[in-house]
């Protein structure tokens, strides 16, 4: 039976949707959330806090989104690791763009911060065949 | 008023605060792309990618919509000229929600 989903990496450079997004799924989805602001930040935090999912903004200075996943699924803690790509683009192009990089989900921005929450466990409930979301 | 919703009235405030800050960005890379520096593209890009969500995000719609048409047009490749008339606008826009327009 697939474990209930509990701890959630946020990544992304724009302080106060880290803020948002934090106070959001810890107050309303009861989950614990770590905030990191970039890509490299988020692979040194994985290996430590591992959590149960990545919530991953695209667009990004440095290392975008698409290219955090990439190294992520090159190691060792983040090769099954599920990530949710979040973004503001949400054209059907920029939609099939991300589809080859194999996220978990991808939710749009502007995200209503009360349901947050409710849209990862829809999509940590849909992962029940991925090893990372059984034990 | 849930703790979450007093929380987001507050970082909704701090939104607005910092709006001199993010017009200053908006400027800073406009002027760069307008000079002839295309890294001045990347951050207009950037700037109003964020504007963008957080905007829409905090119930600043026209803000959010905006933002967003400078940041497609940017994208596209548009000349600076031809992206001047949408960054005056923006900027007019953040203007007014910075001195506490809805």
């Amino acid at each position: 039976m697939p474990r209930a989903l509990e701890k959630v990496l946020y990544v992304d450079d724009e302080p106060m949707l880290c803020r948002v997004v934090k106070v959001a799924l810890e107050k309303v989805g009861g989950l614990t959330v770590e905030t990191v602001g970039s890509g490299a930040e988020a692979l040194s935090t994985i290996p430590c806090f591992h959590p149960d999912l990545v919530l991953l903004d695209v667009m990004m200075p440095d290392l975008d989104g698409p290219e955090t996943l990439r190294l992520i699924r090159d190691t060792v803690a983040g090769h099954f690791l599920p990530v949710v790509f979040i973004t503001a683009r949400a054209r059907k192009s920029d939609l099939e763009y991300l589809g080859p990089f194999g996220p978990a989900g991808v939710i749009t921005k502007p995200f209503e911060p009360l349901d947050l929450a409710k849209r990862l466990q829809a999509i940590w409930a849909g992962l029940s065949d991925n090893p990372a979301a059984d034990e | 008023m849930s703790d979450l919703e007093a929380f987001l009235a507050d970082l909704r405030s701090e939104f607005r605060q910092q709006m001199d800050a993010r017009i200053e960005g908006v400027e800073h890379a406009s002027a760069a792309l307008g000079s002839g520096d295309e890294a001045g593209r990347r951050q207009l890009i950037l700037h109003a990618h964020k504007l963008s969500g957080l905007g829409a995000t905090f119930g600043f719609a026209e803000l959010g919509r905006l933002a967003d048409a400078v940041e497609q047009a940017a994208e596209a490749g548009a000349e600076p000229a031809c992206l001047q008339d949408s960054i005056v606008t923006l900027l007019t826009e953040m203007r007014r929600v910075a001195s506490g327009g809805q």
